[in-house]
């Protein structure tokens, strides 16, 4: 090992430490670029299942090809003020809804018919809540809830039982979380819902 | 031949990293509430003990003595990265369910601990196979503590349903405190075995 005396040189353990740097820093960047595209798609896809699951037209064990073909064959995409929303039929839509939640931003997507004023569905792309317990907004306890109800004509949307004209359950324990998601929802589709009754969704 | 079968025979069990030297504790009790997610966590182990300590064992005339440590992280950290890039784009759904943990291969002391007290002193081909040895112990350990916690906590193996409907899961043992009873009783069964194993030799 380091029986030869120049190893204890600083200039030629710098010059080790930035070549053997160098060695591996050129491997991954090599590798990372071989595979870059199949991430990409693998994300894009899981974005799209995404989409589908908040209209319950997931399919159960989908390839990812009849997932792509499906999403493909059943949305039109709409740019609205920068934001791409996915129209299933003139009043049905799914649409991005993200906000604060009690420790970083939540992202997912709402599926909604404007005229009957039907949610049809929620799922969560990325959040960061707590595991177990605001985590749980991603289970299907919490997003079942959201299958094919019906709003109140006007905000605020959802409300968390027990409360007068509530519609939805909170997740006991994790209180910050569930005002969080209801907070942003309400936002969301109140904001949603001017444009569609603006005729800016068409 | 007769050198692998002491060196496998140390990983596995005469020296196995969790149950002897209670390396890896960490990893070992986040990812056992599931078969599956265990044995990718144990095959990505083995890739990068088994790879670091080679690369380690290679260079080890050439590196300076007072720097080694920052050339193992630095040699680890790449073959993390190569695993968490690889199961990013080809096995996608395994890569979320692990979540952190595959980055934190790295901070798994059975890999340092071997780099520095295995590879630093023996030829790269033996170091090679000590890191296969290693990993094997630390997977099986692993696997045998995803058993019963799956078993008692899902009624499941692998994800396939092994016991009926009128299992009633054991939560405890999918959450933490499953974790450390069993990796506990474990360790107590082991040790007891070796003692008379060691009181039998005398």
């Amino acid at each position: 090992m380091a029986k030869n005396k120049r190893h204890n040189r600083y200039s030629y353990s710098i010059g080790f430490m930035v070549l053997i740097t160098l060695i591996t820093i050129g491997a991954l960047a090599l590798i990372n670029e071989a595979t870059e595209a199949r991430i990409q798609q693998n994300i894009e896809v899981k974005n799209q299942e995404k989409v589908l699951e908040a209209v319950n037209l997931l399919p159960l064990n989908g390839t990812d090809q009849e997932i792509q073909a499906l999403f493909f064959s059943s949305f039109a995409t709409l740019i609205w003020n920068g934001t791409t929303l996915y129209q299933l039929d003139p009043s049905t839509f799914v649409v991005p809804v993200s906000g604060n939640g009690l420790w970083g931003t939540i992202e997912g997507y709402l599926g909604i018919n404007f005229e009957t004023r039907t949610v049809l569905g929620l799922s969560f792309v990325s959040h960061s809540e707590t595991p177990g317990l605001g985590g749980r907004i991603e289970e299907p306890e919490f997003l079942d809830q959201f299958d094919t109800l019906i709003l109140p004509t006007q905000p605020d949307y959802l409300i968390y039982r027990p409360k007068p004209g509530g519609n939805v359950d909170a997740i006991s324990g994790a209180t910050g979380t569930s005002n969080a998601v209801r907070n942003f929802l309400n936002e969301n589709l109140t904001r949603y819902y001017d444009a569609y009754a603006g005729g800016d969704l068409q | 031949m007769k050198q692998t079968k002491t060196i496998f025979l140390e990983g596995l069990w005469g020296n196995n990293p969790i149950a002897r030297q209670i390396l890896g504790i960490c990893s070992a009790l986040a990812v056992t509430n599931l078969m599956k997610n265990s044995l990718v966590m144990g095959l990505g182990l083995i890739f990068v003990t088994a790879f670091s300590e080679l690369t380690v064992s290679l260079i080890r005339q050439w590196t300076p003595k007072h720097i080694r440590m920052m050339v193992q992280v630095l040699i680890i950290s790449a073959y993390v990265i190569l695993v968490d890039i690889f199961l990013k784009a080809y096995f996608p759904e395994i890569s979320t369910a692990l979540g952190p943990y595959v980055g934190l291969i790295i901070t798994n002391c059975i890999i340092m601990g071997r780099c520095e007290a295995f590879a630093q002193a023996n030829p790269p081909h033996v170091a090679f196979i000590d890191g296969i040895a290693m990993g094997t112990g630390y997977t099986l350990v692993l696997l045998t503590i995803a058993f019963v916690r799956e078993l008692l906590g899902f009624g499941s193996l692998f994800g396939i349903q092994i016991l009926g409907d009128s299992w009633v899961s054991w939560s405890i043992m999918i959450m933490p405190p499953g974790a450390f009873f069993m990796l506990g009783i474990l360790i107590w069964i082991l040790h007891s075995i070796k003692k008379e194993d060691q009181e039998v030799a005398k």
